[in-house]
């Protein structure tokens, strides 16, 4: 192992376990912060800013391949090139509103909505009908239990989620939607929960004790 | 009243008389029976005179021996006769004719013998000289340990062994052994015994001998020597080495000799009427007897003897009648005739020489006739040796009958050297030679000065027991002849003086004894016999058949056989043998050969556990011939059924292997099912949120359904005091805005409506856009705003979970400014807010259940008593319902449908914000999910349908 494997490594369980601490002793007996909260406050800072700046660094990273495929004329470069345009437009705009520069707030705004919003939307719209023609096309595809039931409880569920036009409720088929997600829908997920958190549980203590070093120079580094 | 049979002539006599009517044999003996019968004599001892009457009526008990010391009991020799086997009777019948010839040979031969017995002669075969029947003799006495018992018992049941050989010369004749019983006849001398030169010592002038067995000689001699105590006759006998000591005189024999101890004295001798033992004598004898005395007077013995034999007698008793048929100028009486026995008496010639002539002048006359026998000659020599040389001679214990012979021959047996050879050889037996050659003069010497090297070149053929049994039959006979011996060989001696009353026991003798007598032709026959088939035969008592039906003729041409080695035995058992015999012989004898030779080449193991096994282990090294390794084909043979089964496999996995296209089950594009779908859907959201804005009639009617929180997140908000801070997180992106916004409209209308402070805050980048968005675009957010309250919008909060346990640590720290770039937390009602617990309410916002989950996993712990609301859409509701359920959640508002409840619940808010967004979303929302589900009905049916049909016409046009 090397010294740059050992450094981030130490760096790495000594942060882990300073955080760790936060949550432990965090909160003095008046309800203030101790130090172990104000270290684990620190970190969290510095992670959080890290992240901010992540996403700075990932926006980057976004216009510099587009921008190589716009330089290089790859196929797609139109693309490329409003989305940089849109990016660096979406970028002053919000800088100028920042500072309050009122074209620049309704303008970011009105980007965003105008053009982000109804497009996901959208998307989300094209959804019901994908999922209906896909529907539609299970059986087809694959007859089998799973298919069947999968689509039957799809089914029952869109059936006691809304009220029959003109109709109403159908008190059955509502118990029998609430029943579904309140049991086994809830178990099932439940049961996802527990082993994501398990499963995060293990790794925290892996990387706290060094076994798991996805910081690089490690086992899986 | 019964009466008494003469011993002599056999005739019955009144009981009263006491000599016989017929013979003159006297009828009673003289003698009784002494008390001490039983007690042994010993050397030294005086004989007693006993009483052989008694004997007489003692039973001859059938193989009971007798043993030594006992008195000597009768036997009745008859009975012997018929114990004789048949064989033996027939032979003697059938060699009677023959036993003429076989005693006139020998005096043939030996015609020119030395009369004069004072020169040694020359050694002689006896076998050649002697007949058949006297060479058997020869042979008995050399084997005589071969004895059976019951014929040992017969002579008186002592052991051969036990008769130490006086001679010095161990190879004692036979003929002596045999004359022993006729020595003891003589009353064996004890005392001269010690006094005379031995045997070996003939080449002395003394003749003497001495007598080594002399606690063998039987009671019967003892008495004898009783009365003739005399020493005067005994003195010829008392030289006879052959006397002394030997036992081997069969039982009947010693019968026949006690018979005569209570016959009268030999005074009655020449009258010799018959003896009490008449009764048991044989035929022969007893026409032997009558002859005389019927015919001729005794002093026609030698010719009364030939009629005699004419008629009855047997060859060899004619010829023995004969023979003093020579000596007929022979003075009739011996000197010692008063001293023979009464059977002897009663011979022809006896009688006939005793009685009517007188003993003196006749040894003159006999010894100077050549025809006188040997033993007469002998008679002569021993007679006069003690005379001459042997004072003492007169003085043994002398039977008295033979004192005669000592006074007759006492001057020509002193200068004798033969004399001592001539004692071993029994008187009688001598006077055989004497009588059998007519032409010799009858040396006594050169005959049995032969007998040891006879005896030593005798051949052992003959079976023991049968030359025991020849010899004492012999014997026997040889006792008749010695009667007729000692009535023709008296005249010497015995002429001279007057020797007494005969003794004890020549009145006692039977002459029935000498039936055996017809034996020497068989022993003469047997006598080159091989010794095993004696001792094979000798202890057999049932003669077999083949033995008794032999006759001598045959037996000499088988003797003459294996004499000249032919293996005629093998050749007769091979030829002989029977065939079921044959057919009993075991396999392996027959196929022998062929097993002989596989073992042959099989190695027999002789060591270890293995031995004696054959061919177990490798004969040679190594596992065997090494040779080369033979070729063995790699090509596999394989038969033609094997090909097809094979080349049928091999057609399956190729069929196996083949990849087989699949015939693709291309859908149709359904582009337009798929617009068909859309405007369907379109149309049914569409439609009726036009009708909506339009006011127009509600095509679903309001929900009777509760919400799922059974209204907490109502009743939390509406118990929010005013003009608290409440901390609304809008974590949902745009795409989803439309239901959140429609979901969150009636909660942010009762927020908004209770003049709370609102910091909204986001962890995603879109979200305070859409926050923004969300108030400006609320109805209530004008009445909210121109109350003068304000809402903070906070931004974004970025690093996630980090950001929201940030945040939910240090909120101030954590977010600084606004979204305008405004500090937040520095003007009032948010200068109170530390920490994520003071705001008075977390309203979460969020349509993914991960970051509802992070906001309830990071920013729980921080909240205290601080409600989280969380209002989600319908697809994160079953992830974030378990924290509902676990408490963590305080209100949880889900979907447009318990939006709509939660609308429906705030009829304070006013009629607008009643029937707000979701009223008009609610229509379109139900008529959209009825044609959606209508649509993936029918469409599943149809789709199902048709592919069935698709499939059932692929399956009919594959049939």
């Amino acid at each position: 192992m090397k010294f740059k494997g050992v450094f981030s490594t130490v760096v790495a369980i000594a942060f882990g376990f300073l955080v760790l601490a936060g949550y432990l002793f965090g909160v003095n007996a008046g309800g203030t912060t101790s130090v172990m909260g104000q270290i684990q406050l620190l970190i969290l800072n510095l992670a959080v800013t890290l992240a901010g700046f992540a996403v700075l660094v990932g926006v980057s990273n976004l216009l510099i391949v587009h921008t190589d495929k716009i330089r290089h004329k790859q196929k797609g470069a139109l693309y490329s090139a409003i989305l940089i345009i849109a990016l660096l437009v979406t970028f002053l705009l919000g800088l100028l509103a920042h500072y309050d520069l009122p074209i620049a707030k309704s303008l970011f705004s009105d980007a965003f909505l105008s053009i982000q919003l109804p497009i996901e939307t959208s998307l989300m719209a094209l959804l019901v009908v994908t999922l209906t023609y896909a529907s539609i096309r299970l059986l087809r595809r694959r007859m089998n239990l799973l298919s069947i039931v999968f689509l039957t409880t799809a089914f029952l569920i869109m059936v006691g989620t809304a009220p029959w036009p003109f109709l109403g409720d159908v008190p059955i088929l509502s118990s029998l939607r609430t029943w579904i997600t309140q049991f086994p829908a809830s178990a099932g997920a439940r049961g996802i929960l527990l082993g994501v958190a398990l499963g995060s549980l293990t790794t925290g203590l892996r990387i706290l004790f060094g076994s798991d070093r996805p910081y690089g120079s490690g086992k899986n580094g | 009243m019964a009466d008494v049979r003469c011993p002599m002539c056999g005739k019955l006599n009144p009981e009263k008389l006491e000599e016989c009517q017929f013979c003159g044999a006297r009828l009673k003996p003289v003698l009784g029976l002494p008390s001490g019968n039983s007690e042994t004599i010993k050397p030294g001892d005086e004989p007693v005179k006993r009483t052989t009457t008694d004997l007489e009526k003692v039973n001859l008990t059938r193989g009971a021996p007798i043993r030594p010391g006992e008195a000597p009991t009768k036997k009745n020799t008859a009975e012997l006769e018929r114990a004789l086997p048949s064989w033996l009777r027939n032979l003697r019948n059938t060699k009677r004719p023959a036993e003429g010839e076989s005693l006139a040979e020998p005096t043939a031969e030996e015609s020119s013998p030395s009369p004069v017995a004072s020169k040694p002669v020359p050694a002689k075969d006896s076998s050649e000289g002697l007949p058949d029947w006297l060479t058997g003799l020869n042979q008995a006495a050399s084997e005589e340990e071969e004895v059976p018992d019951w014929l040992a018992g017969m002579r008186g049941g002592k052991s051969v062994e036990s008769a130490p050989t006086p001679a010095a010369d161990e190879e004692l004749s036979p003929g002596l052994s045999n004359a022993d019983w006729m020595a003891r006849l003589g009353g064996e001398p004890q005392e001269p015994a010690s006094q005379q030169t031995p045997a070996n010592q003939s080449a002395g002038s003394t003749p003497t001998s001495t007598p080594a067995g002399v606690d063998d000689t039987s009671d019967w001699l003892k008495s004898f020597q009783s009365p003739s105590s005399d020493a005067q006759a005994p003195a010829a006998f008392g030289q006879s080495p052959a006397l002394a000591g030997v036992d081997d005189s069969p039982d009947w024999l010693k019968s026949l000799q006690s018979a005569p101890t209570d016959a009268q004295p030999p005074a009655a001798f020449g009258q010799s009427p018959a003896p009490a033992g008449a009764n048991d004598t044989p035929d022969w004898l007893k026409s032997l007897q009558s002859a005389p005395t019927d015919a001729q007077p005794p002093a026609a013995f030698g010719q009364a003897s030939e009629p005699a034999g004419a008629n009855d007698s047997p060859d060899w008793l004619k010829s023995l009648q004969s023979a003093p048929t020579d000596a007929q100028e022979l003075p009739a009486a011996p000197p010692g005739g008063d001293n023979l026995p009464e059977w002897l008496s009663g011979l022809p010639g006896i009688s006939a020489q005793s009685s009517p002539t007188p003993n003196e002048n006749v040894p003159a006359e006999f010894a100077q006739t050549e025809s006188m026998p040997d033993w007469l000659d002998q008679f002569k020599q021993k007679s006069s040796a003690p005379e001459s040389g042997t004072p003492a001679a007169g003085a043994e214990p002398v039977p008295d009958w033979l004192s005669s012979f000592d006074s007759a021959a006492a001057a020509p047996a002193a200068t004798s050297p033969a004399a001592a050879p001539a004692e071993n050889v029994p008187d009688w037996l001598t006077n055989l030679e004497g009588k059998s050659g007519p032409t010799s003069p009858g040396t006594a010497e050169s005959a049995f000065s032969s007998e040891p090297q006879s005896a030593g070149n005798l051949p052992s053929d003959k079976p023991s027991w049968l030359s025991q049994l020849q010899t004492d039959v012999s014997s026997a006979q040889d006792a008749a002849q010695h009667k007729d011996d000692f009535e023709v060989v008296p005249p010497a001696p015995a002429s001279s003086k007057e020797t007494g009353p005969l003794p004890d026991w020549l009145s006692g003798i039977e002459p029935s004894t000498p039936f055996s007598s017809n034996t020497p032709a068989l022993i003469g026959d047997n006598k080159d016999n091989p010794p095993g088939e004696q001792s094979e035969n000798a202890f057999s008592m049932e003669t077999p058949d083949w033995l008794s039906k032999l006759n001598p003729e045959q037996a000499s041409e088988k003797a003459a056989d294996i004499a000249e080695g032919q293996p005629e035995p093998n050749n007769l058992e091979a030829a002989e043998l029977p065939s079921w015999v044959r057919a009993m012989r075991p396999v392996e004898s027959v196929v022998e050969s062929k097993t002989a030779l596989v073992d042959e080449n099989r190695v027999a193991e002789i060591s270890g556990p293995l031995a004696g096994l054959r061919g177990v282990l490798p004969s040679e090294p190594g596992l065997g011939m090494l040779r080369k390794p033979p070729a063995y084909s790699t090509k596999l043979q394989v038969s033609d059924g094997q090909q097809r089964y094979a080349a049928s496999l091999e057609r399956l996995i190729v069929d196996e292997t083949d990849p087989r296209v699949r015939k693709a089950t291309s859908l149709p594009s359904n582009q337009i099912l798929r617009w068909l779908i859309a405007l369907l859907l379109i149309l049914a959201v569409g439609l009726p949120l036009i009708s909506a804005n339009t006011n127009s009639a509600q095509i679903t009617p309001p929900t009777s359904l509760l919400p799922s929180d059974k209204g907490a997140t109502s009743q939390i908000i509406a118990g929010l005091p005013a003009n608290v801070p409440v901390l609304v997180v809008f974590d949902y992106d745009p795409a989803l805005s439309g239901e959140l916004e429609a979901v969150a409209a009636p909660i942010m209308d009762q927020l908004l409506f209770k003049k709370v402070h609102l910091a909204l805050i986001s962890t995603s980048p879109t979200g305070p856009i859409l926050a923004e968005h969300f108030l400006q675009t609320t109805p209530l957010v004008k009445d909210y705003q121109q109350s003068g309250e304000q809402y903070v919008n906070l931004g974004y909060l970025a690093g996630g979970p980090l950001g929201i346990l940030y945040f939910a640590g240090a909120p101030t720290q954590a977010v600084t400014v606004g979204v305008n770039g405004q500090p937040v937390w520095g003007t009032d009602p948010w200068q109170t807010i530390q920490k994520l617990s003071d705001f008075a309410a977390v309203v979460v916002l969020t349509d993914n259940a991960d970051t509802g989950r992070n906001w309830i996993e990071q920013a729980g712990p921080h909240l205290g008593n601080t409600p989280m609301l969380m209002v989600i859409s319908a697809q994160a509701e079953p992830m974030i319902r378990p924290y509902f359920d676990s408490g963590q959640l305080k209100g949880l508002v889900s979907g447009l449908s318990e939006a709509k409840i939660y609308e429906q619940s705030n009829q304070s808010l006013g009629q607008t914000h009643q029937f707000g967004l979701d009223n008009q979303y609610w229509d379109s929302f139900s008529v959209g999910m009825l044609v959606a589900e209508l649509i993936i009905v029918a469409g599943v049916i149809l789709g199902v349908l048709t592919d069935w049909r698709a499939r059932h016409k692929d399956s009919g046009v594959e049939a």
